[in-house]
C-alpha cells in the first residue's frame, strides 16, 4: 500500500514536470506550438478560419484553360486550394479571408480574359 | 468574345433540326477552336507533322492532317452519343490525365519526326499506314481533352437534343467546324514542304517539324504540372 502511494506521488511528481516544461516552451517559442498532446494547444487556436466558394467562369474551352485559371487563382496569397470543373462551368476555391476577397478572385479570372460570375458560398 | 457569348443568341434556333442550327452548331466549333489556347500550338504541331510527311511522300500531308482531323471528327460523333456521360471527361483529374497523354504522344510525335529520315525507303513505306492511323489516334486524344467542354455547353443551351440522332448530328458537323483549322493547317504544312525543292530543304523541314512537336509536348507537360 505504502509502495502504490509513493509510486502514485513519483508518477503525479514528473507529470507536474512535464507540465511546466510544456509552459515554458510554449512561452519561449514564437509560434506558440507546443509539442505535447491531449488538450487543445494554441496551435489549433490560432489556425485561421478557411472559407470557400464557388466561383462561376464563362469562357473556358479546355484543359489548359482550367490550368491556367487554377494556376493564377492558386497564385494568390491566401488562397490555399483551387478545384477548376469544365463540367460545372466554375472553380471551387478555399480562401483565408483575412488575406484574400473573393473580389479579388474574380479580378484575377477576369483578367485572364475568362468572366467571372458573383461567387457563393460552397454547399 | 466566348463560346457561351456566341452561342446564347441562339439558343432557341439550336432546338431544332434545322440548316440554321447546323450552321450555328459549325461556326461553334470553329469559335471553339478560336478560343481554345491549345489550337496554336497543336495547329503548328499538324502543320509539322504534315510538313515531314509530305517531304517523305508525295501527298503524305494531306493524308496526315486529313486522318487528325477525320480524328477529331469522329471522336466528337462518339461523344455526341454518350452525352449523359460528358461530365467524367471534365474532372481536373482526368485533364490532368489527358495532359500527361498529349506530352507523351507529341512526345513519340517528335521522335519520329527526327528520326524517320534516317530510315530507308522500305521502311518508310512499312511505316506509313502507321503513321496516318497514328495521326488519326492523335486526333482523338486530342479531342477528348479539347471539345467537351463545348459540347457540354452545346448540350445545355441546346437541351432538345436528347434524341441520339439529333446529337450525333450536331457532334459531326461540331467536330466539322472544330477539326477545320487543323485540315487547313496540315494543307498549308504540306502546300510550303511541296513548293521547296526538297533536296536543299528536306532536312531542315523535319528538324523543325521535330522542334514544333516538342515545344508542343513541353506545353502539355506544363498543363500536366499546372494541374498537380
Amino acid at each position: 500500500m505504502a509502495n502504490l502511494d509513493r509510486h502514485s506521488i513519483t508518477l503525479s511528481f514528473f507529470r507536474r514536470i512535464a507540465l511546466v516544461l510544456a509552459s515554458v516552451i510554449s512561452l519561449l517559442s514564437p509560434t506558440g506550438y507546443v509539442f505535447a498532446a491531449g488538450a487543445p494547444t494554441a496551435a489549433t487556436d490560432s489556425q485561421p478560419a478557411l472559407k470557400t466558394v464557388v466561383v462561376p467562369v464563362e469562357g473556358m474551352a479546355c484543359v489548359v484553360c482550367a490550368a491556367t485559371v487554377k494556376k493564377t487563382v492558386k497564385s494568390l496569397a491566401g488562397v490555399s486550394r483551387v478545384e477548376v470543373s469544365l463540367e460545372k462551368r466554375g472553380a471551387q476555391v478555399t480562401y483565408e479571408p483575412d488575406k484574400v476577397s473573393p473580389d479579388t478572385i474574380v479580378a484575377a479570372i477576369n483578367k485572364l480574359g475568362y468572366k467571372a460570375g458573383s461567387p457563393r458560398e460552397a454547399p | 468574345m466566348t463560346l457561351e457569348e456566341f452561342l446564347q443568341p441562339f439558343a432557341s434556333g439550336l432546338d431544332h433540326n434545322t440548316l440554321t442550327s447546323f450552321g450555328v452548331t459549325f461556326l461553334g466549333g470553329i469559335v471553339a477552336s478560336a478560343v481554345c489556347p491549345c489550337t496554336l500550338p497543336v495547329g503548328v504541331g499538324v502543320a509539322g507533322m504534315a510538313s515531314a510527311s509530305q517531304a517523305r511522300y508525295r501527298y503524305g500531308g494531306l493524308q496526315v492532317s486529313t486522318a487528325f482531323f477525320a480524328g477529331i471528327v469522329i471522336s466528337l460523333m462518339v461523344l455526341g452519343t454518350v452525352a449523359g456521360r460528358l461530365g467524367a471527361l471534365a474532372t481536373e483529374s482526368f485533364g490532368r490525365n489527358w495532359a500527361l497523354a498529349m506530352a507523351i504522344v507529341s512526345l513519340i510525335a517528335a521522335a519520329l519526326a527526327f528520326w524517320r529520315p534516317r530510315m530507308n525507303i522500305d521502311a518508310l513505306t512499312t511505316w506509313r499506314r502507321p503513321g496516318v492511323l497514328g495521326t488519326f489516334g492523335y486526333g482523338v486524344v486530342f479531342s477528348l481533352g479539347t471539345s467537351v467542354a463545348p459540347r457540354l455547353l452545346l448540350l445545355t443551351i441546346a437541351a432538345a437534343q436528347a434524341r441520339p440522332e439529333q446529337g450525333l448530328l450536331l457532334a459531326f458537323v461540331f467536330g466539322l467546324g472544330r477539326g477545320l483549322p487543323f485540315l487547313l493547317a496540315g494543307a498549308a504544312g504540306s502546300t510550303i514542304t511541296g513548293l521547296t525543292r526538297l533536296g536543299l530543304w528536306g532536312r531542315a523541314i523535319q528538324l523543325v517539324s521535330g522542334a514544333a512537336l516538342l515545344i508542343v509536348s513541353v506545353y502539355y507537360a506544363n498543363v500536366f504540372i499546372e494541374l498537380l
